[in-house]
Parts: C-alpha cells; sequence; structure tokens
C-alpha cells in the first residue's frame, strides 16, 4: 500500500466499486443471497400470537409457532417444509386463476420494472416487480411447468430451497402491495397479488412478522388493533369531545353500541388513540353533529383497518367479517366506513367473492341529501369522502374554507383507495370545498400513478425505519417540489396507515410539511349552529390565518 | 495553464464521469435505470445525483464550494438510509480527485501545484460538508423515530401498551449498539 503510486491509487477508488461499497454483485439474481441484518428485516411474531391465530383458523394456515431468528441460518422449520410451500402453491393455483395467469402470462417486457417505489430508492433488482414475481414463477416453473422440469435454470426455474426462502421474506416484505406497477402492466398483472400470495406461503411454515399479526390478534380478540376494551374507547372518544367543546364551544355526546341506529360508522382506530388521526376523527364528530346524523359506534367493530388482508385470505376474511357481523347485531341500515386504506380495498374487491353480497343491509342512502349511492350496493358500506362530496354538492353544509387558510394544502392519493376503488375525484372535491389553497402534486406521482407511503401492508413499523425512508422518497420528492414551488406545508390523505407513515416520512424528507386528513380540514372549516363567536384556533389547537399566535404556523 | 478554467471548460465530463463513480456503487441493473431515466419525479435517485453533482463540480470550477447544492444534500440523506457503512456512503466524494487528474491532467499540462491544492482543499471542505449533512441525517432519523413512538402509532404492535413499545424498542436498540459494538 505504502508503495502505491498516488495515480493508482487514484484510479482504483474511483473504478473498483468494491472499495466503496463491496455490495455491487456480479452474479445472476438466481446466485444472490438475501442478507439479513439489523434493520432491514421487521421482528417475527410472537409464538403465543401465532399459537393464539393458528387455532383460530383451519389447521396449517398459520404454521407450527415457534421462536425463531431470522439472521441465523436455521429458521427451526418443520422437516416437511418444502412440501408445505409446493402444497401450499398448488392449492392456490387451483383456487385463484388470477394467480395460475400471473404466473404464466407474463413476457418480461419490463414496463414495471422502475415503477416501484422500493427499487427508486434502493436500486435493487430484485425490488423490480417483474423480478419479485420472478422469485415465486421460478418455483412455480421448476414444479409445475414441463420446460421448467427439464431445462432447469435454462429456463428460469430453480426448486424451493432455504435461500429461495430468505428471498421470499426479504423481499414480499419490500412490497407494499400498493399495485403501482399494475398500472403500467400491459397484461394487468395484479404483482400485489403476488406479494398476497408469497406471503401466504411463508405463514403456512410461520415465516411471519410480529407487526401485522399482533394486530390481526388484537383485532379478533378485542376488536381493534390496540387491544383497546371499550371502555377505553369510549374515555378516548370523549377526551377528543373535551377537545371540540373546548375549541368549538359545541359539546357533542356521541353513542355506543345502540340498536336500531341508522348507520353504523367504523374507522381504523388509530384514529382514536394516534396523532395525527385523532383531529381527523374530531373532523368525523363535528360534520356528523352538524347534520344530526342517525349514528353508533361500536367498540366491537372498533377497526376498519384489516391487516388480516397482510397475511393470509382466510384471517382477512375474518376482520372483514367482524364489522358485518356487528352491523346485524345492532340492526342498523347501512355502513359507513371513514378514511382508511386496506379496509376498502378489502370490501370493494375482494368481499364480493369472500364472503358474498351484505344482503341484510340496505343500499346506502343518505339521509340527508336522498342520495343512493348504488356504488355500494353489494357492501353496503359507503366511504366518508363519497358521503361529504354529496352533502357539499348538495349544499347541505356551513362551511368557512378561509378557516384553513393557514394551510397550504397538497391531496396523497393513497393507493388503497385510489388505486383499489378509484376513489380519486371525490376527496379532491371535498378539499376544494374546505381548503383556499390546494396544489397537486407533479402528474405522474397522483392518481392512479400516485406513489405509496412506503410503510403499507404491515411495513410501518420502527426496526425497518430507514427502508421506509428509502422506500418512501419518491412520495416525499414530490412533496419537497410542491413546498419549494407553492409553499404547501400540509400533506392531506384518505388512509390511517399514511396519516402515521407519512408523518414519519415528513419528518425525515420535507420536515416543515404537516400531516392531516381530509375530514380534519371539513372540521375546521365546518360553521356549527351554536358555536363559539370566534374560533381561533384548529382542531390540533394550532393558530389560524389572522389569529393571535399566527405568526408561529 | 488556469486549472480552475480547464475544470470549468470540462466540468459537464467530470460530472459525467462523478456521476458514473457514484452509481457504481449500485447494481447495474438499477444504475443503468438512475442514470438513464431523466425524469426528475420518476428517478428522483438519479437526477439529485445528476443535478448535485454536475453544481458541485461548476461550484468548485468557479473557486467556490462552500454550499452544498439542493440536490445533493437530498442525495446525501438518502445516503444516510441506504445500506451503506457512513465511509462507504461518501467515499464518492474522494473520487473527484482522480477524475479531474484524469480528465483535466492533460490540458493542464503541469500542474501548478498551488492550484491543485487549492482544488484538493476544495473537495476535502466538501467531505466534511457532506460529512455533518450525513450525521445530521443520522440524528434525524433517531428523532423521527422517537418522534413515532410519541404520536402513539408504535403502539399497535405493543400488547396496548405504548409505554412497552417504549421499552421494547429500547431493547431492540440497545442490541442494535450492541452489534455494532460487536463489529
Amino acid at each position: 500500500m505504502a508503495d502505491m503510486k498516488a495515480d493508482e491509487l487514484g484510479v482504483s477508488v474511483a473504478r473498483d466499486p468494491s472499495m466503496m461499497t463491496h455490495a455491487v454483485p456480479t452474479k445472476d439474481w438466481m446466485d444472490i443471497e438475501a442478507v439479513f441484518k439489523p434493520g432491514n428485516y421487521c421482528y417475527p411474531a410472537k409464538t403465543s400470537i401465532v399459537e393464539y391465530l393458528g387455532k383460530e383458523l383451519p389447521p396449517g394456515v398459520m404454521g407450527p409457532a415457534r421462536d425463531w431468528d431470522v439472521e441465523s441460518d436455521d429458521w427451526k422449520l418443520p422437516d416437511n417444509w418444502k412440501e408445505i410451500i409446493i402444497d401450499g402453491l398448488r392449492q392456490r393455483l387451483d383456487k385463484f386463476r388470477s394467480l395460475k395467469i400471473f404466473m404464466d402470462c407474463c413476457v418480461r417486457c419490463g414496463a414495471c420494472a422502475d415503477k416501484c417505489h422500493f427499487f427508486l430508492g434502493t436500486g435493487d433488482p430484485k425490488n423490480m416487480p417483474v423480478m419479485r414475481a420472478e422469485l415465486m414463477r421460478s418455483v412455480y416453473r421448476h414444479e409445475f411447468t414441463k420446460a421448467g422440469k427439464i431445462l432447469g435454470r435454462m429456463a428460469g426455474a430453480r426448486p424451493m430451497t432455504f435461500k429461495v426462502l430468505k428471498d421470499w421474506f426479504m423481499y414480499y416484505y419490500q412490497c407494499t402491495e400498493c399495485r403501482r406497477c399494475s398500472v403500467f402492466c400491459p397484461y394487468g398483472i395484479d404483482t400485489a397479488e403476488i406479494t398476497m400470495m408469497g406471503r401466504e406461503l411463508l405463514h403456512l411454515v410461520a415465516v411471519n412478522i410480529n407487526w401485522v399479526l399482533e394486530p390481526v390478534s388484537n383485532s379478533n380478540r378485542t376488536g381493534n388493533h390496540m387491544g383497546l376494551q371499550p371502555h377505553t374507547l369510549k374515555e378516548n372518544v370523549e377526551y377528543l369531545c373535551d377537545d371540540i367543546e373546548e375549541i368549538t364551544g359545541i359539546k357533542i355526546t356521541p353513542s355506543w353500541n345502540r340498536k336500531g341506529a341508522e348507520i353504523l360508522f367504523i374507522t381504523p382506530s388509530a384514529d382514536l388513540f394516534a396523532e395525527p388521526g385523532i383531529y381527523t376523527c374530531m373532523g368525523y364528530l363535528l360534520l356528523f353533529e352538524h347534520l344530526g346524523l342517525d349514528y353508533t359506534w361500536s367498540t366491537y367493530a372498533s377497526e376498519g383497518g384489516n391487516f388480516g388482508s397482510f397475511s393470509t385470505n382466510e384471517l382477512m376474511k375474518k376482520l372483514n367479517g367482524k364489522m358485518y357481523a356487528e352491523a346485524k347485531r345492532l340492526g342498523v341500515k347501512w355502513i359507513l366506513g371513514g378514511e382508511c386504506g386496506h379496509m376498502w380495498r378489502v370490501v370493494h374487491q375482494y368481499m364480493g367473492t369472500m364472503t358474498g353480497p351484505a344482503d341484510f343491509l340496505e343500499v346506502p342512502k343518505s339521509p340527508i341529501t336522498g342520495t343512493v349511492f348504488e356504488n355500494a350496493a353489494s357492501t353496503k358500506m359507503t366511504h366518508i369522502s363519497e358521503f361529504t362530496a354529496d352533502l357539499i354538492r348538495h349544499g347541505k353544509l356551513k362551511l368557512d374554507p378561509s378557516r384553513n387558510d393557514h394551510r397550504i394544502v397538497t391531496f396523497h392519493d393513497s393507493c388503497n383507495p385510489a388505486r383499489g376503488m378509484g376513489l380519486i375525484e371525490e376527496p379532491r372535491y371535498v378539499l376544494k370545498h374546505v381548503v383556499n389553497k390546494v396544489h397537486e402534486m407533479p402528474e405522474n406521482t397522483i392518481r392512479e400513478k400516485t406513489f405509496c407511503c412506503g410503510s403499507g401492508t404491515g411495513l410501518n413499523t420502527g426496526e425497518i425505519m430507514e427502508l421506509r425512508m428509502r422506500a418512501g422518497l419518491p412520495r416525499a420528492n414530490a412533496v419537497q417540489y410542491v413546498h419549494d414551488k407553492h409553499g404547501v406545508n400540509t400533506l392531506s390523505a384518505v388512509c390511517a396507515i399514511d396519516r402515521a407513515t407519512l408523518s414519519a416520512l415528513m419528518g425525515y424528507w420535507v420536515p416543515d410539511v404537516e400531516v392531516t386528513g381530509v375530514s380534519e380540514l371539513v372540521g375546521n372549516a365546518l360553521i356549527m349552529d351554536g358555536e363559539k363567536e370566534v374560533r381561533e384556533t384548529g382542531l390540533r389547537f394550532e393558530a389560524l390565518a389572522g389569529s393571535e399566535g399566527d405568526a408561529n404556523v | 495553464m488556469d486549472l480552475n478554467k480547464v475544470l470549468d471548460e470540462n466540468r459537464l465530463v467530470i460530472a459525467e464521469k462523478w456521476l458514473d463513480a457514484v452509481l457504481a456503487t449500485y447494481h447495474k441493473d438499477g444504475a443503468r435505470f438512475f442514470k438513464k431515466q431523466q425524469d426528475q419525479f420518476a428517478n428522483p435517485l438519479g437526477y439529485n445525483a445528476r443535478t448535485g453533482l454536475e453544481k458541485m463540480v461548476k461550484e468548485i470550477a468557479q473557486g467556490g464550494g462552500q454550499e452544498v447544492p439542493p440536490e445533493l444534500k437530498q442525495f446525501i440523506k438518502l445516503r444516510a438510509v441506504q445500506q451503506f457503512t457512513p465511509a462507504k456512503a461518501l467515499a464518492f466524494i474522494y473520487d473527484l480527485k482522480p477524475i479531474i487528474l484524469e480528465v483535466c491532467g492533460k490540458e493542464a499540462g503541469d500542474l501548478d501545484v498551488k492550484q491543485w491544492l487549492k482544488v484538493e482543499a476544495q473537495i476535502d471542505n466538501l467531505a466534511l460538508m457532506v460529512f455533518d449533512l450525513y450525521m445530521a441525517a443520522r440524528e434525524l432519523i433517531y428523532k423521527v423515530k422517537y418522534d413515532e413512538l410519541k404520536s402513539g402509532n408504535a403502539g399497535v404492535a405493543a400488547g396496548g401498551c405504548p409505554s412497552g413499545a417504549v421499552i421494547r424498542k429500547h431493547n431492540a436498540e440497545k442490541m442494535e449498539l450492541k452489534v455494532i459494538r460487536d463489529c
């Protein structure tokens, strides 16, 4: 080293990537092994939780509960784990025709390759959606196609090995099932569903993550992700009502588990206990009070979120069914749903074939405007943004958008409502009427092309914060642009996971931008009968434009 | 020969080579895309790296270099959350020296030592500024983690007790520290 001439050293530093990263693989993708280290994987589920859920589901769905270490080379898998996975794949190929088509019809055109936020933030080719699918497709070819059986690797086939299993655990948990890639696929391959299948198969051998299964377990037992019991839920909402009274002078006393109410309202439980969701919740409470709506909350169906959809379809079905069982028990006419992401994807896309239409309820009809929400004729569940947009369209809300003048707002299309149910215009229509200053992010980052928050599908856990920050880069980059160009200081969204994860994402990338729900902004703008003469603060006690302390906003 | 003038004339070639050196730290399939796609929203990493490095070379050529352009700042922030060690994340700054020597060496003939030392000092100074940015990003990520715990959002998998999440997180971070110490 000491004898090395300066120019040789220079060339070495500049040209030899291994000097800088030791990480540039030159091998074929099949030969590159996933390496787990702190920060790039989620913690496995607790044994007690896997045991509990295993008892609640058909045998085998959750696999054998055990303690295992992701970084170890011994995951304590059952002896016949390969058989379990291959049988599981065979069953799913028979059951889900879509999976069979997705396995067969990809021509590797590359249209999806650069559309994934995980790829854009990491540069890892296995985060190209086509490659992520190839992780499973290679095994499919080996087991179920003649070409794969005969030609093996030449036909892109490989047997199921521990190395493959590690790939699956690494990359099916570096996909948020956001479906941006499928928008660009000329064949319409839904790579999110390949990830869903990958995760299901991993669950069969109990390779799973705690951040998904603990909320599922809590929801199944107590009704919501946090495991909050009825009295706690009620008290939490009472605290919010106290704040509402202090801010607006209006006293609200919502009803709980009330049989015979016209409408059951269900929202993600994060709206009841976590910032900034609680302010969105205050928006709902004000809106319903403004209308004098005949509705009830439920302490049993106290969770709109459905982390079951991030694990196995059996759990997804179970948690979705819980909401409808409660609607039946209470005898309501229809369900109004809050600002949630995947709850809507499950209701809109999977419920129809999973459990069938909710025929015991009525097609949602707004008691204020008389509008019948025909789009919800099967599910009997209407989105709060559709409901609110309809109210505004009919002039039923008294609004003062200048109360949001301290906010320059942009709107993030949450993946599931936008791509999963086409809810694109309604939240924008609402925003336009409750906020004076709204600016859109660039066209290729919104609407059906929206970039994911980077932490959906149960990846919003702290142990992978760095991964979340790099996956959220494309979204944050577009927010940064409107922040710099228009002074945007507020990022609004209609999804509880977004409200939580975008807060962290903004905290890192664009710290001047706050995250809100759309209903929080509605709550700010609503002029309530009998309210205080002057509204001095918004729902999070922030000073309004023109009021004292404005300089601090 | 005035080195700064040669630098300015060759700044696009230098920036291009510098970009190639940075992108060589990613897998070749990723690097190819980061280099090709020009849209700043479809390719934030590539856009920020390219624009940031181009602006920085221009600054240095003009004898400045006391300010890191915003695009390069964002790129450093990204490096701070990618899977590089701190040294590997920032090593590309020093690649600028041999690149300048390679590109400008011939044209500048016998380099004036004083001029070269000045450019070298500018690059060393840039390395220090970037080190500060990197550390600020690392400190920020811990603040973001802490803020998330405080917000209540981290309580989802804490058995119904947000303080339980704090304790578990603390234990997990202690373990991470141990891993770092053991390395």
